[in-house]
């Protein structure tokens, strides 16, 4: 345990080292890779561990970023204040919706933490704190080069991102994620055993909120201009689901798996589909959405498990818990 | 007292139309079992379908409709050959995820066809309104208001009595014991896809008929859609109907106090406060599907 925690540290400062080594145009391409791996981590944890689908990943980014930018504008707080207020923020908003939601099993689930985002999103647009639709426009840091900052906000994210990678390293191991587990294969059961679901649920959502306000802090600082529009989008939660799922949710090797891949796969998309006229209009910019809605939809039907659950069932070991449940429906029980 | 009666009324006539708008989702769930997540950007497809063919032709509401549902029947026999097929025997969250990639590809298909600039449908013979004593009421609402009504009473009728009805609402109930009797079950579940798409398309034209709209406008739809099965519940068509119109009424009379742009706040407090008081009943009819 101590030599793989000491690992993660020599990967982070190894990680931060090398990125300060390459270009700063190199950089900036994988910001949002680094990005994404510490949203898809965060939604591992309901998401992958306990089968609860969490579709408003968007609306913790929002809260967060919006928290964040609410209190370095309105209130002038500096950078760390600014992230922790909007951490918080995000954290209180998931509070008020886990404990509205988690009692729903599943699909309602699903479509009320989706629904969140629009609700958010339409009321960032009006209330006056956040400015409305014309957005907030953050504090640059003026002494700082562009190089510099692309590099900064890449090692602020990564090391979110492993962070987070850590925390459901670690809970993997832990009795809670045993629990989560359990609430995943039965929850009926799970409960009946002694566990306690509601809590166990709701501290998983809570991380997400955690790790989702964070990211959005960070990432409304990056962007220097947040609007409700861009920012409380359900293609967010679609890029975090489809990360952490392809990779393999409820693992915590997933994420990590597949945030670089599903971004590889879409900028080789975009270059292909790109030489290739479409129309004769060149490429939309909904492209990159049906790509990612496509493979979404491919991951769903063929790789359920993510890369992880395949490859654990080529070398047959007994896989996941979410391919043992497959098995067991298989079976017709 | 005439603002308020005339609030009332166009109330209850947008209520209707909300009402449609919420049943293909609360005839997937009830039902089906299925939550559509893509059941606004389907909403929107049928009121891009609506516009165009407007356009194209200048044809009358009731071919409009009809033209749209035949094109639905269609979408909801091709994405169930496709995907929904493979996903019967595996999770609920699977499935899910396979419809939630496909409410992004119709959304962003949606806006690379019809751009996404708001657009609207005006149909010429419909834009006056008729009076009727101290009230005046648009033509495009009581048209739509009667679809929403025509619909509701169909799918009722259809259900009560008729074999496939009754073989629909006996699978919803027990899939096992369903299949005892007889009913193939597979076949029902492709059934009750294909009404849920159905109506959806069926509330596009409506949405076409009364507002401007846009390829992202999907949103405001599913959170309807969401709030009349919250209000609703998912038992029943006709309460969701009732709960369309009881959401038309609030939202308008709310309207005479509060400024517009607030009005959308109002619903969103009207989802919360029904959330408030349904959680336990929905989570326990939930829990029983």
């Amino acid at each position: 345990m101590k030599s793989r925690m000491l690992m993660m540290v020599l990967v982070t400062a190894a990680v931060v080292l090398v990125s300060w080594l390459l270009n700063s145009g190199i950089v900036s391409l994988f910001v949002p890779i680094a990005m994404y791996l510490a949203m898809a981590q965060g939604w591992n944890l309901l998401g992958g561990y306990g089968g609860y689908l969490n579709l408003g990943m968007a609306s913790f980014f929002g809260l967060g970023a919006f928290g964040a930018a609410i209190a370095a504008v309105n209130w002038n707080q500096s950078l760390p204040v600014a992230l922790l207020v909007g951490a918080v923020v995000a954290i209180l908003g998931g509070l008020v919706m886990g404990l509205l939601s988690l009692r729903l099993r599943g699909a309602f689930f699903a479509i009320f933490t989706f629904v969140s985002v629009f609700v958010l999103e339409a009321i960032a647009n009006t209330v006056g704190i956040t400015h409305g639709a014309l957005g907030i426009t953050l504090p640059t840091f003026s002494s700082l080069s562009y190089n510099t900052l692309t590099k900064i906000w890449f090692d602020a994210f990564i090391v979110l991102g492993l962070l987070a990678t850590v925390v459901v390293w670690l809970v993997e191991r832990s009795r809670w994620g045993s629990s989560l587990v359990a609430i995943k294969e039965d929850e009926p059961a799970a409960e009946v055993l002694g566990i306690r679901t509601m809590r166990v649920k709701l501290l998983a959502f809570l991380f997400a909120a955690l790790v989702g306000g964070l990211a959005g802090g960070l990432y409304a600082y990056q962007q220097q201009f947040i609007y409700p529009s861009t920012i409380f989008t359900d293609t967010v939660t679609l890029q975090v689901v489809l990360m952490a799922v392809a990779g393999g949710g409820g693992s915590w090797l997933g994420p990590v798996i597949g945030t670089p891949l599903v971004m590889g796969i879409s900028a080789l998309m975009r270059l292909i589909v790109g030489s290739v006229v479409v129309f004769g209009n060149g490429i939309p910019a909904q492209l990159e959405l049906i790509i990612y809605g496509l493979m979404l939809v491919a991951v769903g039907m063929f790789l359920p498990n993510g890369l992880v659950g395949l490859v654990k069932r080529w070398r047959g070991r007994s896989a996941t818990p979410a391919a043992t449940s497959e098995r067991l429906e298989a079976r017709g029980a | 007292m005439a603002v308020v009666l005339t609030t009332v009324v166009s109330g209850i006539l947008l209520g209707l139309m909300y009402g449609l708008t919420g049943m293909g989702l609360t005839f997937t769930m009830g039902f089906g079992k299925t939550m559509n997540v893509a059941q606004g950007t389907l909403i929107i497809l049928g009121a891009f379908f609506a516009l165009t063919f407007f356009n194209a032709w200048h044809l009358n509401v009731i071919v409009l409709v009809i033209l749209v549902m035949v094109l639905f029947g269609v979408l909801a026999g091709l994405l169930n050959l496709s995907l929904l097929r493979f996903l019967r025997d595996k999770s609920e969250i699977i499935t899910l995820l396979v419809l939630f990639g496909v409410a992004e590809v119709i959304e962003n298909v949606t806006s690379w066809i019809w751009t996404g600039n708001l657009q609207a449908m005006t149909i010429p013979t419909l834009q006056n309104s008729i009076q009727w004593g101290s009230l005046s009421l648009p033509k495009t609402d009581l048209v739509s208001a009667a679809i929403a009504v025509v619909a509701t009473g169909v799918l009722y009728l259809f259900l009560q009595y008729t074999y496939l009805g009754k073989a629909i609402r006996a699978s919803a109930q027990s899939d096992l014991y369903a299949r005892i009797l007889g009913v193939n079950t597979s076949q029902i579940r492709a059934i009750i896809f294909l009404i849920g798409l159905v109506l959806a398309g069926i509330a596009g034209v409506t949405v076409a008929l009364l507002f401007p709209f846009a390829p992202q406008d999907q949103d405001q739809w599913l959170v309807m859609a969401f709030i009349v099965v919250v209000v609703g519940g998912i038992d029943n068509i006709l309460s969701t109907l009732l709960a369309g119109l009881v959401i038309g009424v609030a939202q308008a009379l709310a309207g005479l106090v509060v400024p517009f742009q607030d009005q959308n706040l109002i619903l969103y407090a009207f989802l919360a406060i029904a959330l408030l008081f349904r959680n336990n009943q929905l989570a326990r009819r939930m829990r029983s599907l």
